[in-house]
């Protein structure tokens, strides 16, 4: 293994910090673009829901495929093979429910001025305790996302050869996050949005060249796969179930975590967001070659890292393939990878818990001015919090990981509210609570008897079929909504009052900015 | 639905209909990525290999594209 000497990088450290200035620059003067009054929240949390085609397109790109994701998925690959290509089916089927949920959900809440999807529950089902549930779930779901985008930059220090205990050791890090967490305050919701164009150019420029030259470097993808033990390189027949659940699960999941929610409905109309739905795959083959990093990896001889793991594929892979000037380059795309979705989703937790907490709990006189402050407040919270987590805790990454697993779990619980809610109103609120309480259980007894792995091996009768938890807990919840309906319909039960009416679901122009509400 | 008589009488009410039923049809293709993604026992295979790349890999590449394409027929049908 050829890499650089030990010791700190020097090049490749000046231009991360380089870049990392570049846009800490960008996300302050974010807060003048398309200007608005960022004392309100839709503005700060929303930015106004101005954004066009392409700027929703690099926004969304940041926040979906994150640094975690390039570290992730080919260190998955490199450790486990096959399975790890899960996350390109993922993504192959997620833009087609994109397509059909989404501009419902843009409409409807466009029309009321929700800014957050337990917004929308609230006004769909008259619910309380349902939105409570579905906002609790989207935060405690992207808390350990964003402890995951901290982990992502750890590894990239490392990679650049700075290490060292202490305080000292965490010093770039934490330099990372505060500027993060000032530019976020100060501009919302624009800063990520900006930044996202230089992270995804950075991103696009370090993953072509790694594709065209290191299998060159190599001898070509077939000996870059001839180096990969041929057993790794497909599934078992006993995976396909897990494998397929995966994918499901996980494309069912994703539009219901917050930050993608917040991506949406920052967008400036239906039309965006099925041209997004069209476009954002281009992400997808990215993430795809990406992937194959974590074969090169192997066929490099990079070995997995006495602390970080299989985590180590691709830096390692970086370092010993480029020059240090271009795996600068690719690493500071890695880190800035990782503040933007950081604020997005730091962004959209305070808007849960400034609208369905601060807001329906705590004050409910707020103004929108005292909401916004609350927010941002808010914001600073989760990401100190976060970097507290990860720092202080001695095995946060692996902690990280496991949550961030449990995450996944959660979000899917609140498919049926949301996602079903978009269109019909048969369910009760009280089923869809029954429904949820149902499948935070069974999923997170599920995931924590596997030792928190994604797969849970199902007994039915003689066979046993291994599958997704977060899957099989969504059927479990779905069984419970329909079978708690029915009983109160049975018995009678109103269904309480609706807020929306179909026309708002199908509304192509209900207003032209983000209301107050 | 073809043969319903008013169809020959009264062409300036069919034509938009005639729209939006081929704007349904459209839509339903958004179901094709499903079954590509998730048969997996149709792509588990090492060959054919494309560039040194094994079937199982490119093949799900390409439905990243297919899918894309498909997205873009469903927007050509139902854009707003």
């Amino acid at each position: 293994m050829n890499g650089p000497p030990p010791g700190i990088h020097w090049i490749a450290t000046a231009v991360v910090v380089v870049l990392t200035l570049f846009i800490t620059v960008l996300g302050f003067v974010a807060a003048h673009w398309r200007r608005g009054d960022l004392d309100l929240l839709h503005e700060w949390g929303l930015a106004g829901g101005r954004f066009g085609t392409v700027v929703t397109w690099f926004l969304l790109g940041g926040d979906l495929y994150t640094a975690y994701t390039f570290i992730a998925v080919p260190a998955l690959i490199f450790s486990a093979g096959a399975i790890g290509f899960f996350a390109v089916p993922y993504t192959i089927v997620i833009y087609p429910l994109v397509f059909l949920f989404m501009p419902r959900l843009w409409s409807v809440s466009r029309a009321h001025g929700y800014i957050t999807p337990a917004d929308f529950v609230r006004g769909r089902y008259g619910s309380r305790p349902l939105a409570l549930a579905v906002a609790i779930a989207g935060i405690l779901a992207t808390l350990p996302y964003i402890a995951l985008q901290l982990v992502g930059i750890e590894v990239v220090i490392a990679a650049l050869g700075i290490t060292g205990s202490g305080l000292l050791g965490d010093l770039p890090l934490i330099i990372a996050f505060a500027l993060l967490a000032a530019y976020t305050y100060s501009s919302g919701l624009r800063a990520p949005a900006m930044i996202a164009l230089v992270k995804d150019a950075l991103i696009f420029i370090a993953v072509i060249a790694a594709v065209a030259i290191i299998p060159a470097r190599l001898g070509g993808y077939a000996k870059v796969f001839a180096a990969v033990p041929p057993q790794q390189l497909l599934l078992t027949p006993q995976q396909y179930g897990a494998y397929a659940t995966l994918v499901l699960g996980s494309a069912l999941a994703l539009f219901l975590y917050p930050h993608s929610i917040t991506g949406v409905l920052s967008s400036s109309g239906r039309k965006v967001i099925k041209r997004n739905a069209a476009f954002l795959p281009a992400y997808s083959l990215l993430l795809g070659l990406i992937a194959l990093l974590g074969y090169m990896a192997v066929a490099a001889g990079i070995k997995p890292d006495p602390v970080y793991g299989a985590q180590w594929a691709v830096p390692g892979l970086f370092n010993a393939m480029f020059p240090q000037w271009f795996a600068g380059i690719a690493f500071a795309a890695i880190a800035i990878g990782a503040l933007v979705p950081a604020a997005i989703m730091s962004i959209a937790t305070a808007n849960l818990f400034t609208r369905n907490i601060y807001r329906e709990y705590l004050r409910p006189n707020a103004t929108p001015r005292q909401e916004a402050r609350m927010a941002k407040a808010a914001s600073l919270v989760v990401k100190f919090g976060a970097l507290a987590f990860v720092l202080a805790l001695e095995n946060a990454r692996q902690e990280a990981i496991d949550f961030q697993l449990l995450g996944g779990v959660w979000i899917l619980q609140t498919f049926p509210a949301v996602i079903f809610g978009l269109y019909t109103r048969w369910f009760h609120g009280k089923a869809l609570l029954a429904g949820w309480v149902v499948g935070m259980g069974l999923g997170t007894a599920m995931a924590a008897s596997q030792h928190f792995t994604a797969i849970y091996p199902l007994h039915i009768g003689g066979f046993s079929m291994g599958g997704y938890s977060a899957f099989y807990a969504l059927i479990a919840n779905f069984a419970v909504t329909v079978l708690v309906t029915l009983v109160l319909d049975a018995f009678g039960v109103s269904r309480g009052a609706d807020d929306t009416v179909p026309a708002d679901y199908v509304a192509v122009d209900p207003g032209s900015e983000v209301k107050a509400a | 639905m073809d043969a319903r008589p008013h169809r020959d009488t009264d062409p300036d009410q069919l034509q938009p209909k005639r729209r939006r039923h081929r704007r349904r049809w459209l839509l339903l293709l958004l179901i094709v990525p499903f079954v590509g993604a998730l048969w997996v026992p149709s792509y588990n295979s090492l060959t054919p290999t494309l560039w040194g790349i094994p079937f199982f890999y490119w093949y799900q590449l390409l439905w990243v594209i297919l899918g894309a394409g498909i997205t873009i027929l469903a927007y050509v049908g139902d854009p707003s």
